[in-house]
């Protein structure tokens, strides 16, 4: 029993590794055509591409250690919109800039709550979807995100 | 979950707390070991399958070793097989194709996996498990519960220290808890927050700017900083995170040993490695280093043996040819150490060989903190001025930017050297034994701004995570 045991566990985590492995395939497309064709949707258009130091100051990340890193944002300071769209390093990078992403979300959350309810709904519904090593981040209306989304989608 | 969170402190600690103290005899291991699979699971909810895996299989394992004596030694092996092969998997899958990719004309398509949080750590634990049952030097445990709470006890799961199954095996069983575990542990663990919250998060923040200009455009003061600034953040952030463990340990009952020893003060590399993440040490002295034959065999082999170990050491913290690099950068240390330099060296005033013994750290941390080898050799051309400049103007010497960061910094840097050395510690005995209320007021201060850098800060990473 025992040794039948250690057997059936072997064949089940190796399973699990498989599955994995299988579920996290970064996209065939490169990140400058992706974010090329984010950078066309009609919500990016009316936004600001932002800088490293940009990315710095409102993300609290460094955006040259990524492989890619495209970021718009609203100049406008009543409008929470903004987009990110990374190539990460690693899925631990993916799991550190989601986590510096949650924090901008729950701080910008903050910023909007009581005074701007459509800015703070728009927050609430934010975007943070990943493909293999890819990120894209978004913060706006449901058209623009549900854009967003297919063309995250169908790369 | 990490300890440095509000959630961790306001809510998941004291709970925890409380329920150990209220649930008797051995409820309290169920609890303990239900809240650790909550705490795993908070930060990993799909890898947490690998750690509940890594308890079963290994206690099944250590089960058969004892029982069924003539297959022990395939089962040792097949046991530690399938323990590295999921180590290898999450950890080196990525490192390994990328390599054999780096030659030319050969393109396997791969991409990285999320590494497990802990997955080096447990592994290891789990590991030493086996391999003591097998040379008969701990008992198999017969309780799953208390053997899964070995693996996956919450202090020490995510970045150690490497606690050894026999020295905590009576622990498991039978443990006293009282209110002067409660005052043996907070103190530590309050220690340990600072550490990390008020040093290393300050520090790491000096290097990752300086990092972030480009290696090219470092003047050599600017190089220096930061680098000093990483020695520093890498210790307390490792050793602070130690202390937590050991202080919440302490709290639950348990007796962890001690992972630091003021480092930065040792007198020559061999003994850095005793001051040094001591549980990881004496992890590879036990388990790789003696069965190689340790130093008891001639020194072609011996060296060999050193070389070895170092480069599994090195492997261990990172799949990358930097870490291996740097585990080879000690082990060659050493090995000069051993045959040539030892002693000569020993003859030397201490300070002398503290600040000799300091110089190849730091250098160390170089290769180890760079991403690439060659980011860490120009790094290391930028300590000594003579990094190039990317726009064609080489920062030199001294620039404006070391001018701002020397300024910045200098006051974080002082205190983090204070606070390396064994004087403020024995500073703090000294005022414990003195006045009692003061003691206790110096503690409660940092853990207020602790919790006030906790909330206001938004770079708070920890470096050992990532092993």
């Amino acid at each position: 029993m025992l040794k039948a045991a250690k057997y059936i566990l072997t064949v089940l985590v190796i399973g699990f590794m498989v599955l994995i492995y299988l579920s996290g395939v970064t996209p065939q497309t490169s990140i400058k055509d992706f974010s090329a064709q984010v950078a066309e949707l009609e919500g990016t258009k009316a936004l600001s591409a932002q800088n490293e130091q940009d990315a710095f100051h409102y993300l609290g990340i460094t955006s040259t250690e990524y492989p890619g890193f495209y970021y718009w944002r609203s100049s406008d300071g009543m409008d929470a919109s903004e987009v990110v769209v990374a190539q990460c390093k690693d899925q631990n990078q993916v799991i550190a800039l989601k986590k510096a992403i949650e924090k901008r979300v729950k701080n910008q959350l903050d910023a909007f709550a009581g005074y701007a309810p459509e800015q703070e709904d728009h927050l609430k519904k934010h975007l943070i979807k990943t493909r293999g090593d890819y990120l894209l981040y978004a913060v706006g209306t449901d058209d623009q995100i549900k854009a967003l989304e297919a063309t995250l989608n169908g790369i | 979950m990490v300890f440095s969170s509000p959630v961790f402190l306001i809510v998941f600690l004291p709970v925890v707390l409380l329920l150990t103290y209220l649930i008797p005899g051995r409820g309290k291991n169920i609890v303990l070991l239900i809240a650790s699979i909550f705490f795993y699971a908070w930060g990993e909810p799909v890898y947490v399958i690998l750690m509940i895996f890594a308890c079963i299989f290994n206690y099944v394992c250590g089960l058969e070793i004892s029982t069924y004596k003539k297959s022990a030694k395939f089962t040792l092996v097949f046991a530690i097989a399938v323990n590295l092969l999921i180590l290898g998997f999450f950890k080196y899958w990525g490192f390994i194709l990328g390599t054999i990719n780096s030659i030319p004309g050969v393109n396997i398509p791969y991409h990285d996996l999320p590494l497990p949080i802990g997955i080096s750590f447990y592994t290891f634990q789990a590991i030493s498990y086996i391999v003591d049952v097998y040379r008969k030097e701990t008992e198999p445990q017969l309780n799953i519960i208390d053997f899964s709470l070995y693996i996956s006890m919450f202090p020490q799961l995510v970045a150690g220290p490497i606690v050894k199954y026999h020295d905590i095996a009576e622990q498991l069983k039978t443990r006293q808890l009282s209110f002067e575990n409660i005052k043996a542990g907070v103190p530590k663990f309050v220690r340990g927050l600072s550490k990390k919250i008020l040093f290393a998060d300050t520090l790491g923040l000096a290097y990752t700017q300086i990092y972030a200009l480009g290696v090219d455009n470092l003047a050599s003061v600017t190089a220096w900083i930061g680098i000093i600034a990483y020695t520093m953040q890498i210790y307390f952030d490792f050793s602070g995170y130690s202390d937590m463990a050991i202080g919440l340990g302490r709290m639950l009952g348990f007796e962890f040993q001690p992972n630091f020893n003021h480092p930065y003060i040792a007198k020559s590399i061999t003994d850095f490695w005793r001051r040094w993440h001591m549980s990881l040490s004496t992890w590879f002295r036990d388990y790789v280093y003696i069965p190689l034959g340790g130093n008891r065999v001639k020194p072609a082999r011996h060296i060999f043996n050193m070389l070895v170990v170092w480069s599994l050491t090195g492997l261990w913290h990172g799949a990358a040819w930097t870490f291996v690099a740097w585990g080879l950068y000690y082990g060659i240390i050493l090995v000069i150490e051993k045959y040539i330099t030892g002693r000569f060296i020993e003859k030397l005033p201490s300070i002398l060989r503290i600040l000799i013994t300091l110089f190849f750290v730091v250098i160390g941390w170089v290769l180890f903190s760079s991403d690439t080898i060659g980011d860490a050799f120009n790094y290391l051309i930028a300590m000594f001025g003579g990094a190039a400049g990317s726009n064609g103007v080489a920062p030199g010497f001294f620039d404006d930017y070391s001018m701002y960061y020397l300024r910045t910094y200098i006051i974080p840097l002082l205190i983090g050297g204070f606070f390396c050395v064994p004087f403020a510690g024995n500073l703090i005995a000294k005022i414990q034994r003195r006045s009692k209320v003061i003691w206790t007021i110096i503690y409660i201060v940092a853990m207020i701004l602790c919790i006030a850098f906790m909330v206001s800060s938004s770079y708070s990473p920890f470096l050992y995570f990532r092993f």
